[in-house]
């Protein structure tokens, strides 16, 4: 109803500006806004794709940074592993083995003469 | 019976409302396409060129400066779209001569079906005593603003009197002929 009010007001400013052709189709402004319609929808369409594009992408960065992250988490481990593994080579040293004897038998003061002697030798 | 602005029209599309466009076409249609008739010289090549010219206005809504009015916008685009279309037809007619039987088949195809087709032959003698029986002050906001294309605040200017008076005489006005022409029409 609120159509037909423009679709009037249109022929009485053509009439009043004596501005129009012979005739018009009926359905113009129906195959205008049908082709409006299918403009609006494809441009959604393209929006959506790109967006899905988008996500992909994100994923993937996610996913590569993660494993990154992760491989050099477990090389830093590794790190640390190794300095403690190279802790009990020093430890082979007979300087410091000397000194871990000598504090074994220092300890003896606190317990029997049967016992350190038998610890010492 | 509520008729908007142009103005509120095209916001309320720029807001989202695509179908409010409607309006816009189904009110300026027969101008437009009389516009590019003008360049056609054919009905069915005007409706064509017209269709492309509200499309590249939806298109081109949002860059729509509203300090003129969207006729006058509009208009500038059904001009260029048109001098476009004769272009790039006249570049056809060089690459392929239409042969006159041809062109008798597309003048043989048009038809006068009332169905299909609003006939205007009729619409100044219509419309013109609606506007003569309209009350001094509002027939000459709708001169004013319908032919001179005058904006409203040219019109407060030129009749002093406030911008709301000027809108809701040329409102007043617009009621009262489109009821005059339905009145017309059941009879």
């Amino acid at each position: 109803m609120m159509n037909e009010n423009y679709k009037i007001l249109g022929k009485i400013i053509a009439g009043l500006t004596k501005d129009h052709p012979p005739k018009i189709s009926r359905d113009f402004s129906e195959k205008v806004m049908s082709r409006i319609d299918t403009l609006s929808s494809s441009a959604n369409d393209a929006r959506n794709t790109s967006s899905n594009y988008f996500n992909i992408a994100a994923s993937i960065v996610v996913a590569v940074v993660t494993s990154m992250i992760l491989v050099n988490y477990n090389s830093d481990t590794n790190n640390l592993v190794s300095n403690d593994i190279s802790q009990p080579e020093r430890i082979e040293n007979g300087l410091i083995k000397k000194v871990i004897d000598e504090d074994a038998c220092s300890d003896t003061d606190y317990i029997s003469n049967e016992q350190e002697d038998h610890a010492c030798k | 019976m509520i008729i908007e602005d142009d103005d509120q029209i095209i916001e309320s599309c720029l807001s989202g409302n695509k179908d409010d466009f409607k309006l816009l076409v189904d009110k300026y249609q027969i101008k437009i396409i009389n516009a590019c008739y003008k360049y056609t010289k054919n009905l069915p090549d005007a409706e064509d060129v017209a269709q492309e010219v509200f499309i590249k206005a939806y298109v081109n809504l949002d860059s729509f400066k509203f300090d003129s009015k969207f006729y006058s916008w509009i208009y500038k685009i059904a001009i260029n779209t048109s001098l476009n279309y004769i272009n790039s037809k006249e570049k056809r007619q060089e690459k392929e001569t239409i042969s006159d039987e041809s062109c008798q088949i597309i003048q043989n195809t048009s038809t006068d079906d009332p169905k299909e087709y609003y006939q205007l032959n009729e619409l100044i003698k219509t419309v013109q005593p609606l506007i003569e029986k309209l009350p001094d002050d509002l027939k000459k906001m709708i001169e004013l603003y319908e032919i001179y294309d005058y904006t409203y605040e040219e019109i407060s200017d030129k009749l002093s009197i406030p911008i709301g008076t000027v809108r809701s005489r040329l409102h007043r006005a617009r009621n009262m002929l489109i009821s005059d022409f339905k009145n017309i029409n059941d009879e």
